[in-house]
């Protein structure tokens, strides 16, 4: 301590070092982040799988999500499953906006990941690798968890004590 | 007041008091906020012959003894179907306290009769709950069916332009179907487990 005292530069040094340290992870934070990704698993044989998660942007500007990929899938869409009058369907969604410091959630009977032509059946609990690339070029890779159902859902068992 | 008068007066008044008696029973059974439709009569289903997934014919006969939760989709469908199949697996769940009898069978009829077939149906729909049953077979015997039920679908290209990849829109609405054969209430989306078995309990108990 007395040595940092008595040299001023390198206290300045340090503190200069501490505050890029602060900058730095503070840009950090700002990056798209995706909380509890998952694809329901599905049928052996099924061809279209779908993905859910929360995709939140701490970023002071909207953030388009651009493209989805993973190694496990011949392709990934982005989509919307909208009911109108009884009648589902789903709209393709290219690219998806998100606002600054907000979410867009992706949810069972919403807006989902198409997941076309899985390279081999997933099993329950897997991770799988995927990739979101956004409008500013910014690549997030997450592993989304493979299950049957989405958390919430898998309590409500009656017979279940806890 | 003379004897006659006093018998009506207590006549009258035990007439009152069963009367009184009756409608605070009905209020011990509250009717809940029952979402379903509910039809007024329950409606006869027109003939139709299609086929399980274990390729035994599966008629308007498959409807009598049990009560059906019938719905429409497809095997290609990533997120409706999936999620269905798995809110009525949970539902069958939350019911299995029912005599055998009383619990619903869960039906899922394909609107993709091209690519659903018996087989392909059979590699899916059981995924879900080994009970489930999956349908198929002629286009127009499945078009009788939907329309006797007044449900709609149809295919859109795929974004892709792939003509293999084409997707059905289709009513996402679930049909009970009572052990007589007939539609007697339509569950329209969003389905959740708990809301689901409640419902077809209250149901249940109102048909005695």
């Amino acid at each position: 301590m007395r040595t940092l005292l008595r040299r001023p530069l390198l206290l300045v040094g340090m503190l200069c070092l501490a505050l890029v340290a602060a900058c730095g992870h503070q840009a950090a934070d700002r990056s798209p982040h995706a909380i509890d990704p998952w694809i329901r698993l599905a049928p052996p044989g099924a061809g279209m799988l779908a993905g859910y998660m929360v995709l939140e942007n701490p970023a002071d500007h909207t953030i388009e999500l651009v493209s989805v990929s993973s190694p496990a899938f011949a392709s990934v869409e982005i989509h919307r499953t909208e009911v109108t009058d009884g009648v589902a369907r789903m709209v393709a969604e290219p690219r998806v906006s998100i606002a600054a410091e907000g979410r867009v959630i992706f949810e069972p009977g919403g807006r989902h990941l198409m997941l076309h032509g899985p390279a081999q059946p997933l099993a329950e609990g897997e991770l799988v690798p995927l990739e979101l690339v956004f409008d500013d070029d910014r690549h997030l890779r997450i592993n989304a968890t493979v299950r049957r159902s989405a958390e919430a859902e898998t309590n409500d068992d009656p017979h279940k004590h806890h | 007041m003379s004897r006659p008068a006093r018998i009506v007066v207590y006549i009258i008044s035990a007439l009152l008091a069963a009367l009184l008696g009756v409608l605070f029973a009905q209020r011990m059974e509250p009717a809940p906020e029952v979402r379903a439709l509910v039809l007024d009569a329950p409606r006869q289903l027109p003939d139709f012959a299609l086929l399980d997934h274990r390729e035994e014919a599966f008629g308007p006969a498959r409807l009598q003894g049990r009560w059906t939760l019938l719905f429409f989709g497809f095997t290609n469908c990533p997120d409706v179907c999936p999620t269905t199949l798995d809110t009525l697996a949970r539902t069958v769940r939350l019911l299995q306290d029912l005599p055998v009898a009383m619990q619903p069978v869960v039906t899922m009829v394909s609107v993709d009769p091209m690519r659903d077939t018996p087989e392909q149906l059979a590699a899916y729909v059981p995924f879900f709950n080994p009970e489930f049953v999956g349908v198929s077979g002629p286009m127009d015997q499945i078009l009788a069916l939907t329309r006797g039920l007044g449900v709609a679908f149809a295919y859109t290209p795929a974004a892709s332009g792939d003509s293999e990849s084409y997707s059905v829109e289709h009513t996402a609405s679930i049909f009970l179907v009572d052990p007589q054969g007939r539609l007697t209430a339509i569950f329209s989306t969003p389905h959740k487990a708990d809301e689901l078995s409640a419902e077809y309990r209250w149901i249940l108990r109102q048909y005695g």
